[in-house]
């Protein structure tokens, strides 16, 4: 199978730091210090391990995150007092402003970005195991088998997908992700699986697969070693497309109040806080910084799905002629 | 032909019965009773509710409950509605029409500019404006749906009615379906331009043009007519957001406003109708396929 | 010369926005939100009314209907209660056991037929009949022991023992239907869909999800139609308000109001109309949990919360604080009661009184960590402002607070059961009158609206008391020791009076707010 081409591989990049900023978001901004030495004892990095000590103590000195705010810390607790209440506009202090209760966009934003992303990788694990059983022993086993699945296939497609989130978020909602990432989950599977069972119906027919079965090779082996690693580039191709579209949703869920919980800050949270807030005219930062960072990871979701497409079109390609 | 369209129709029974078990299923689920009410208010005693429980057969064991919900569903009775107490098939054939008119026009405008678009970005793909074009088209598709429909309210709602009007919601369904199809009829169309069949067609001196609309459009038109069947239930319950925002009262926030209610009567009703309509469609397309393709027909009917 | 064309279409564009009049600075006022009558009455014209809920039907005696304010506004045109111009006298026994109510000449209600007292027998029979889903009003008349109709003209109501707010509730919250609307299955009449009163509006048509529409009936009314259109998100009814769209703007967020200030549209053609209701929100501790039985640790809960923030920051310095379980203006309220500070210091204290230590940074008491989720319903916009402050000064103090939000049905049947640990709330009136029995009494602990599970033998005798003392003086007097002792004992974290900001356009007069919204009929619109 041929690399990734240029283009793609930036898009990779581009996608590595926005994971390494979600995974490192404790470091980057929280209300705890990296480094604090606190009544002659050092802590190294509080901003981790939060440990409880630490609360309402002042620290002798401290090697502070570069945002110095946690995502959920409003002026309650950072006891900041200005002319005018929030929310407040990008400075020195709050890079990317504030909202109303003076919460700094720029923390919520980073920490904003773990959870989406892991709502919308996890998702796209579940469909996509899901989805390789379901499709795999649909096209393999064939007969019985294929006809029911099929029809549990057309059941969740048609469906009506946002409908089924609805109901399935009034179940299972609580503080956790997971309740949100396995519902998602559910909806998405379909067309990884629909793909699938596809390939493994076509791919069933080629000579690699006949002569491996004529030569006595087991189901298991057949399906993990020849079958499903031949399947795998459309799927993976579908799966970053489906990791957008996941983003995607889950701001579509928070705007009808049943995404991430408040006040876990999720950016279709953020967003749908900045549709509330509306009403403060003039306050874009609330709204545009959260839309970039969707538009933006979405885009490069997309950029590199489009990518993936690109090199296993060359590389089929390739098989076909050579 | 006539055997092919029965055994699709048996095919459907299954999948109709599969899809109201699931809504009974997914709507019991739910925590919630129908009949708690506004807190505000003293609220009725555990005997009264249990008697309005009673009375609508909700004290019933599920497997029963189903049964007779199934048996009246046949009969397209889907019962009154919990909270007003009328009749949900009545509440759905308002809804339908509110629905239908801006999806249906979302899917006229979204397939019927992507197909021009599409073969366009196939034809220049070398073309720097083509790239540019596609790039924005995949940066446009990036933006949450909600959030274009209040950009678009914040800006342009000086020209257009909010309620009541279609052109604004009918802009942000059409958006993602227009992006979507776009690129599908371009990556179509891209492949059909190298095949084999079309060099041919070039070398026997046909004009390019015609190569172009007639003999690969043709062929790549098929995985997009399959977009189109499979993209429907999306527009009708993805259509939410959009009927929340413009105030429109379909299906989307029928439904939507029901589970919060736990008004199971028009749930399942409304699910029931959408899924109906979500299978007459798919069999629409998997006729317009044996239209565009005869090969299938015959491939399926033997 | 491209640019050109630009820059002149942007000045064409700039010259459309511009507002015809020049634009004046808000007066006191209508800062104040004051509304101001001019001129003499006018009849017709239209008036459109934004509703944020469509109400689930228009009899209000119906429980799913119950939905509190909105149905009262929606049907207030169409209904009168007996207390509201339909009697013309009414006398009780010295035992208060009978309620004797003389009914006026020549009403008739909107489809022709005469109002008699086989129309007050046949709307409380319905009431009382067990069948119909009619509770709410029910429990409020469950001492109504029968309804007699004499003559034509008289309704002789007995009662099975004295309460003091029965006749109330009899009087002012009663809306009479025709009887013979009222025959056949109670869930499904038209009535219902298509309500029929003797109120100066009459019902013309319902579109639902979309509009409600009154026409004027006789000329107890000035505007010829009012029209109700149901919109549900802020955004779409914002920006339809900015259009002009609507005559009466409603449930505006304090937000949307402060801004309204600095914006000329809504200073030339709106008159902004800010009154308090008989309303207050409350933050609720569920009192069956050994975590917050003692009245100290709710103190201490009470002194920790950051009422000036929350003022600023949420509720922006338009609602004031409150104590009282009653109407804070009338006498029913103990003026010498006065909030808890916001004191983390005292708290503190408080706490250690209680039991509770700190422990690396976390109270404990027993054993148990200080730790608890407040439940609130999804939509709840003001408390996912509020909260998220007072976890941060708890988090201070070392108390480890969290928010679980829920669909608001589930809501319902998790505070129902008391299947919670902290909760947020607030009750509504329609009347200055109040009956704090379900509230606060211990027999309502289990099934009433006593969620909190709050239990005090001296409250509970006030409460008793309250109900069979008809010398209001006498009766306000109790109800001051009911709010001294509540407010003592924390039964409630009372927290502030959310008052109802609507918009009214310029040219409607004589808008007068009352505790059941507005009169609409009392309106008129200028030209």
């Amino acid at each position: 199978m041929k690399t990734l081409d240029r283009r793609g591989r930036a898009w990779l990049m581009v996608l590595a730091v926005l994971v390494a900023v979600a995974l490192g978001a404790d470091l980057l901004a929280s209300d705890l210090p990296l480094l604090a030495r606190v009544d002659g004892k050092t802590w190294v990095l509080p901003c981790v391990t939060r440990p409880a000590q630490l609360i309402g103590k002042t620290p002798d000195w401290a090697l502070r995150t570069p945002i110095p705010f946690g995502p959920l810390q409003t002026v309650a607790s950072t006891g900041e007092v200005r002319e005018l209440p929030p929310p407040w506009a990008p400075d020195e202090a709050h890079w990317l402003g504030t909202d109303e209760l003076g919460r700094d966009v720029a923390a919520r934003l980073i920490h904003g970005a773990r959870v989406s992303l892991f709502v919308a990788f996890f998702t796209m694990l579940i469909a996509l195991a899901v989805g390789l059983l379901v499709g795999g022993a649909s096209g393999y086993l064939g007969g019985f088998t294929d006809a029911v699945l099929s029809r549990v296939l057309e059941v969740m497609q048609t469906f009506p997908l946002v409908f089924f989130l609805i109901a399935l978020m009034a179940v299972l909602r609580t503080q956790s992700l997971w309740p949100l990432v396995i519902a998602l989950g559910l909806t998405r599977w379909t067309e990884v699986a629909r793909l699938v069972r596809a390939e493994v119906l076509s791919l069933s027919t080629r000579e690699f697969v006949l002569a491996a079965r004529a030569l006595g090779a087991s189901p298991a082996r057949i399906i993990g070693r020849h079958l499903l690693p031949n399947a795998l580039g459309p799927v993976l191709v579908v799966t970053t497309f489906g990791v957008g579209s996941a983003i995607l949703l889950e701001t579509a869920l928070s705007f009808l109040g049943i995404g991430v919980a408040p006040p876990t800050a999720s950016w279709g949270e953020l967003l749908t806080e900045a549709h509330r807030t509306l009403q403060y005219p003039g306050a874009w930062w609330l709204a545009v910084f959260p839309g970039l960072a969707i538009a933006g990871t979405v885009l490069t979701v997309n950029g590199l799905g489009e990518a993936l497409r690109r090199t296993l079109h060359t590389s089929r390609r390739e098989a076909a002629n050579g | 032909m006539k055997r092919y369209l029965a055994r699709r129709l048996l095919l459907m029974m299954p999948t109709f019965v599969g899809i109201t078990l699931l809504t009974f299923v997914v709507a019991q689920w739910a925590p919630g009773d129908p009949f708690q009410l506004d807190l505000e208010t003293a609220g009725p005693s555990q005997q009264v509710i249990d008697a309005q429980r009673a009375a609508r057969g909700l004290d019933a064991p599920l497997p029963v409950q189903f049964g007779r919900w199934f048996s009246r569903v046949v009969r397209f009775d889907f019962g009154r509605s919990f909270v007003d107490q009328r009749e949900v098939t009545q509440k759905l054939s308002e809804a339908l029409p509110r629905t239908g008119r801006i999806a249906g026009l979302a899917l006229l405008f979204g397939f019927g500019l992507a197909v021009p678009l599409g073969v366009q970005l196939a034809v220049h793909r070398r073309r720097r404006w083509a790239r540019w074009l596609e790039f924005t088209l995949v940066a446009a598709w990036s933006v949450p749906s909600f959030w274009l429909a209040v950009l678009l309210l914040t800006f342009f709602s000086e020209w257009f009615p909010v309620q009541g009007g279609v052109v604004l919601p009918v802009i942000c369904l059409t958006w993602p379906t227009l992006v979507v199809a776009t690129r599908q009829v371009r990556s179509a169309m891209t492949d059909a331009l190298g095949q084999d069949y079309v060099k041919a067609a070039r070398a026997r001196g046909i004009p390019e043009r015609r190569v172009v609309w007639r003999h690969a459009l043709r062929n790549s038109l098929l995985p997009v007519v399959t977009m189109l069947g499979l993209h429907l239930p999306h527009l009708v319950g993805g259509s939410v957001v959009i009927e929340r925002i413009f105030s429109i009262p379909g299906m989307g926030l029928l439904a939507f406003e029901a589970i919060g209610s736990r008004d199971y009567p028009t749930v399942m009703g409304a699910a029931t109708v959408m899924a109906l309509v979500t299978m007459l469609s798919m069999l629409l397309v998997d006729l317009a396929y044996a239209f565009i393709d005869p090969r299938i027909r015959l491939e399926k009917a033997s | 010369m491209t640019r050109a064309w630009l820059i002149a279409a942007v000045f064409f564009v700039a010259g459309c926005k511009k507002p015809s009049a020049p634009p004046s600075a808000p007066d006191a006022d209508w800062l104040a939100g004051r509304a101001v009558t001019r001129g003499a009455p006018k009849n017709g014209g239209t008036l459109t009314v934004r509703l944020a809920i469509e109400p689930a039907g228009l009899t209000r005696l119906h429980d799913a209907f119950a939905e509190g304010t909105m149905t009262r506004i929606t049907v207030g045109p169409i209904y009168q209660t007996l207390g509201g111009g339909l009697s013309s006298a009414s006398e009780s026994s010295v035992d208060h056991l009978t309620t004797r109510v003389t009914l006026r000449d020549g009403v008739t209600f909107h489809d022709g037929t005469p109002f008699t007292s086989a129309d007050v027998k046949a709307t409380l029979e319905t009431i009382l009949d067990e069948k119909n889903a009619t509770s709410v009003l029910r429990s409020s008349l469950e001492t109504l022991a029968s309804v007699e109709a004499p003559d034509g003209r008289t309704v002789v109501l007995r009662w099975s023992r004295p309460y003091v707010f029965a006749e109330e509730t009899l009087l002012n919250a009663v809306p009479i239907m025709p009887a013979h609307a009222l025959m056949g299955d109670w869930d499904t009449l038209p009535i219902h869909r298509a309500p029929i009163g003797t109120g100066p509006y009459r019902f013309e048509k319902w579109e639902p999800g979309v509009a409600l529409t009154y026409v004027k009936a006789d000329a107890r009314a000035h505007v010829q139609r009012i029209v109700f259109r149901f919109v549900k998100d802020e955004t779409a009814a914002q920006t339809s308000w900015e259009r002009g769209d609507f005559d009466v703007m409603t449930k505006i967020s304090p937000a949307a109001w402060r801004a309204m200030e600095k914006q000329p549209w809504a200073w030339q053609q709106y008159q902004p109309v800010r009154f308090a209701e008989n309303t207050y929100a409350w933050l609720g501790f569920n009192q069956r949990l050994p975590m917050f039985r003692d009245a100290k640790t709710r103190r201490a809960l009470a002194l920790l919360y950051p009422a000036q923030l929350v003022a600023k920051h949420v509720t922006l310095e338009l609602e004031a604080q409150t104590t009282c379980p009653y109407y804070p203006p009338s006498k029913s309220c103990d003026a010498s009661v006065t909030p808890l500070p916001f004191d983390p210091v005292q708290a503190q204290q408080l706490l250690s009184e209680a039991g509770w230590k700190r422990v690396d940074g976390v109270l404990q008491r027993e054993g148990t960590k200080f730790t608890f989720a407040f439940l609130v319903p999804a939509q709840s916009v003001r408390m996912a402002k509020v909260l998220p402050l007072y976890l941060d000064t708890l988090k201070a103090a070392g108390i480890d607070a969290r928010i679980e939000t829920v669909d608001v049905s589930a809501y319902m049947s998790r505070v129902r059961p008391h299947d919670f640990e902290a909760i947020a709330l607030s009750w509504a009136s329609p009347t200055e009158q109040q009956d704090n029995f379900q509230n606060f009494h211990s027999s309502q602990a289990e099934v009433g609206s006593n969620f909190v599970g709050y239990v005090s033998p001296e409250v509970d005798a006030l409460l008793e008391k309250i109900r069979v003392t008809w010398n209001v003086a006498e009766r306000q007097a109790l109800e001051r020791q009911v709010h001294r002792l509540v407010y003592d004992e924390q039964a409630y974290l009372f927290l502030t009076r959310p008052p109802t900001l609507d918009a009214f356009k310029r040219g409607v007069q004589n808008v007068q707010p009352s505790l059941a919204w507005y009169d609409l009929a009392s309106l008129w619109v200028e030209p």
